[in-house]
């Protein structure tokens, strides 16, 4: 089956389409990356923080499910 | 070379890979005798079935990593892949679905490997909707980790449906290699690259998120033990 020059027209508009959307993706996965990275290292900073002051602080061990949101005192 | 990896400078590696998989794709390719055109939806469905096979596998080694050592971390990866696994299994079968109207006249039939990753998706959406209905961390990820291995055993049925039963759906990769054109498999290896590309970036962005929030529940947690609500 051989392409009509209109239908390879369309062809290149296709391309030209999902490049565009592909380039508006990229940049906005750009920004994600940073923003990220620069999470990570806020989070970093607060739990070393946390963590000479609370020596059992753990990010990777399962913290309490609820924690309770009333003073036990005023129940 | 850490410094690139630091700063993330290897995601700029994906920008020429995904133009020139979209080229290939769209431009480069000859047509399909029999399909013309149409057949250029099946580059990017490959990739996107590729991405999904990684993504699920990631996923039942990192839950099967969580039973074993019950370190959170594991989970992380496991729920970060099962989210992009999904959202690729969609692509699989909106892509799939465009190209069997086009090959086939119908857009869904109950074939085999069409059934089997209907099912698939089913069980990852179970899985994700399993992951919100816990508060509870280890029992959300020790949960939803037998979940994901179980839901794993579909992925090798999804690949095989296609040589166990009888399928209409073609058979690409062969064992005397893959089954068409050579410009076309040139095309559907770059297709594949590019995509596991997009699915190593989105990767790391999920990790780094739920990471951060794992670490912020974890201070909030300590803040309120300290102080009291």
């Amino acid at each position: 089956m051989m392409m009509t020059a209109q239908e390879k027209m369309y062809l290149a508009f296709l391309f030209l389409a999902y490049t565009g959307l592909f380039l508006i993706m990229f940049g906005f996965m750009f920004k994600m990356l940073r923003k990220s990275r620069q999470l990570t290292h806020d989070v970093k900073m607060l739990t070393d923080e946390w963590s000479a002051r609370e020596p059992g602080l753990s990010v990777t061990e399962p913290s309490p499910p609820v924690v309770p949101n009333v003073r036990g005192r005023e129940l | 070379m850490a410094k690139i990896f630091r700063h993330d400078g290897w995601y700029w590696l994906l920008l020429p890979t995904m133009l020139l998989a979209l080229y290939m794709d769209f431009i480069w390719t000859p047509d399909d005798r029999v399909l013309g055109a149409s057949q250029r939806i099946f580059y990017f469905h490959m990739g996107a079935a590729l991405v999904v096979a990684l993504a699920f596998s990631v996923t039942a080694a990192a839950s099967a990593g969580y039973l074993l050592t019950r370190n959170l971390a594991w989970d992380v990866w496991a729920a970060a892949s099962a989210e992009i696994g999904t959202v690729f299994t969609s692509m699989v079968m909106l892509s799939g679905t465009l190209w069997g109207r086009a090959a086939w006249g119908v857009w869904w039939t109950w074939d085999p490997r069409l059934t089997a990753t209907l099912i698939l998706w089913v069980l990852f959406a179970g899985y994700l909707l399993l992951r919100e209905s816990s508060d509870n961390p280890a029992r959300r990820a020790a949960y939803s980790a037998v979940l994901a291995l179980v839901a794993f055993a579909d992925v090798p049925v999804d690949y095989m449906a296609i040589r166990w039963w009888h399928s209409i759906h073609p058979v690409v990769i062969t064992a005397h290699g893959v089954n068409m054109d050579p410009r076309m498999a040139d095309a559907m290896v770059v297709s594949m690259i590019a995509l596991t590309g997009l699915f190593l970036a989105w990767m790391v962005i999920r990790i780094r998120f739920l990471h951060a929030e794992m670490g912020i529940a974890a201070v909030k947690n300590a803040v309120r033990t300290r102080t009291g609500p």
